[in-house]
């Protein structure tokens, strides 16, 4: 695995997949950038990395603003002088029928989902094109291709498929890769959640008859990370289990 | 590469082309039992060349049987096939007027058809084993390209085959995934050549058989078991200009 030393930046990572991505990540000898809008969860994340004797630096910021993911980038360079691998995965979802939806729930997952992702992407590839080398690797969701109850959340992830492919053609030629992570149903706090019933039907339609686990997606970002992976952009890799097939 | 592959049997079809004795070579230094299916002499002898533990299995294009032969011949020395590697390498393209039934049938024969024929023979055994990986590889001729009609056909079934075929067995712990190979140093000869078709690719360069085993080996590994039927593309971001790349 190349990604020893190398800087990576992984918002939302001081839970779930985010945490086990940046996990397996200083593992293999990553400095890790630890990213939450929660100052608190950040200070638990990075001290319990330290203590595994991890690499490990924290920044709070909310990835919808602007100004706060300038900050967020700018303290990363001066801290660690580069960022090689960024990894968008900051992400929420308000679900509903459409005639129940509000235009705050659309506003809200398209900030963090899209713009989030936009924001991070912008500010972050001005280094890595300077580098010649960086690993932009988007988490959407195997939802943009349609969920009954999830028009913002697939829409936002549908912009988000775009931007990936629209990257990686922009900074293709600068050593630069943007690919993109869609995971199926992955075992989150938010499945365990579910009536059991739920889960139950869920797990029927699935090709291999299970979940995923967050492990599943932080192995995926390791391999678009690596330094080998640089002829890989624009791709678009499912890890659902073999959702995205079919739905019998 | 880490030693996720100690032990496991690796196969792989259509040995001979560059890229499939590099993804060899990457086997090898991962400690696994690498297995080279040849159709020629000249595949036997690279086979050879590369390492003395490699086991070279010989099979004839076209002859279902001897397909069936060489998957006996592995079964009977190994016991077990952990990872298939269902190789693909593209003759030259042919236009529709160039073409006829007869020959078009001989095409798919040779090639979807010798893909087809291992993978009948192989998943029983890794049904047996509760788990397997098979990694087929394509090339960009099945999104369609002027001049590569009878490609085209041959190289989307196996489109079809691989979604179709993860679907079937995805219960049994078998990924079957797809790798499809954009352009690669190892095609062109002539620096005039290469100039010409690097200007199309997003990255501007050509890939490396390295990137090709590296992207191969992802998908054959035992800690890959969430992601089944999908088609992967290591082409430098060409696949983005074509709709049916996502």
């Amino acid at each position: 695995m190349s990604i020893v030393d190398r800087v990576a930046l992984i918002t939302g990572s001081a839970s779930g997949m985010g945490r086990q991505t940046a996990l397996r990540m200083a593992e293999q000898g990553a400095k890790v950038v630890i990213n939450d809008l929660d100052e608190d969860r950040v200070g638990t994340t990075v001290d319990e990395f330290k203590r595994a004797g991890h690499s490990v630096f924290g920044v709070a910021a909310d990835i919808s603003n602007k100004q706060a993911v300038d900050d967020m980038v700018q303290q990363v360079a001066s801290q660690l002088g580069r960022i090689d691998i960024l990894v968008n995965n900051a992400g929420m979802e308000r679900a509903g029928a459409l005639r129940k939806l509000s235009e705050a729930d659309w506003d809200i997952t398209v900030q963090v989902n899209l713009k989030g992702t936009f924001l991070c992407s912008q500010a972050v590839h001005g280094l890595m094109v300077e580098q010649k080398h960086g690993r932009i690797i988007n988490i959407a969701s195997r939802a943009w291709l349609g969920g009954a109850g999830q028009t913002p959340y697939a829409s936002a992830k549908a912009g988000v498929v775009g931007m990936t492919r629209t990257l990686a053609l922009e900074l293709g030629k600068g050593g630069v890769t943007c690919n993109c992570i869609a995971p199926g149903l992955i075992r989150t706090p938010m499945w365990d959640e579910l009536p059991e019933k739920d889960q139950q039907f869920l797990l029927s339609r699935m090709p291999t008859g299970r979940l995923g686990e967050p492990d599943d997606i932080a192995s995926t970002v390791m391999f678009l990370a690596d330094d080998k992976a640089g002829y890989m952009t624009g791709q678009v890799l499912y890890v659902c289990g073999g959702r995205s097939l079919y739905a019998g | 590469m880490n030693c996720e592959f100690k032990d496991k049997v690796v196969v792989i079809t259509g040995f001979g082309d560059a890229s499939s004795r590099e993804m060899a070579r990457h086997f090898l230094a991962a400690d696994a039992d690498v297995v080279a299916c040849c159709a020629t002499e000249n595949a036997q002898v690279a086979a050879w060349e590369l390492s003395p533990t490699v086991h070279v299995v010989n099979y004839e294009p076209g002859r279902d049987e001897s397909i069936v032969e060489a998957v006996a011949q592995i079964i009977e020395r190994h016991e077990k096939i952990d990872v298939l590697v269902n190789n693909a390498v593209d003759s030259v393209g042919r236009t529709l007027a160039e073409l006829d039934k007869r020959s078009l049938a001989i095409a798919l024969d040779l090639t979807i058809g010798e893909q087809f024929g291992f993978v009948r023979e192989v998943i029983p055994h890794m049904k047996r084993g509760g788990t397997g990986r098979v990694v087929n590889i394509n090339t960009m001729s099945y999104l369609g390209l002027p001049g590569h009609l009878d490609m085209a056909v041959c190289r989307s079934a196996l489109f079809g085959m691989n979604r179709s075929l993860a679907l079937e067995v995805a219960a049994d712990g078998i990924m079957v995934n797809m790798v499809v190979k954009g352009e690669l140093e190892e095609a062109f000869d002539t620096e005039e050549a290469r100039s010409k078709v690097v200007k199309t690719i997003p990255a501007q360069r050509l890939g490396q058989v390295q990137d090709m085993a590296h992207a191969v080996a992802f998908f054959a590994a035992e800690s890959t078991k969430y992601v089944t039927g999908q088609t992967f593309f290591v082409c430098g971001g060409k696949s983005v200009h074509f709709s049916m790349s996502v």
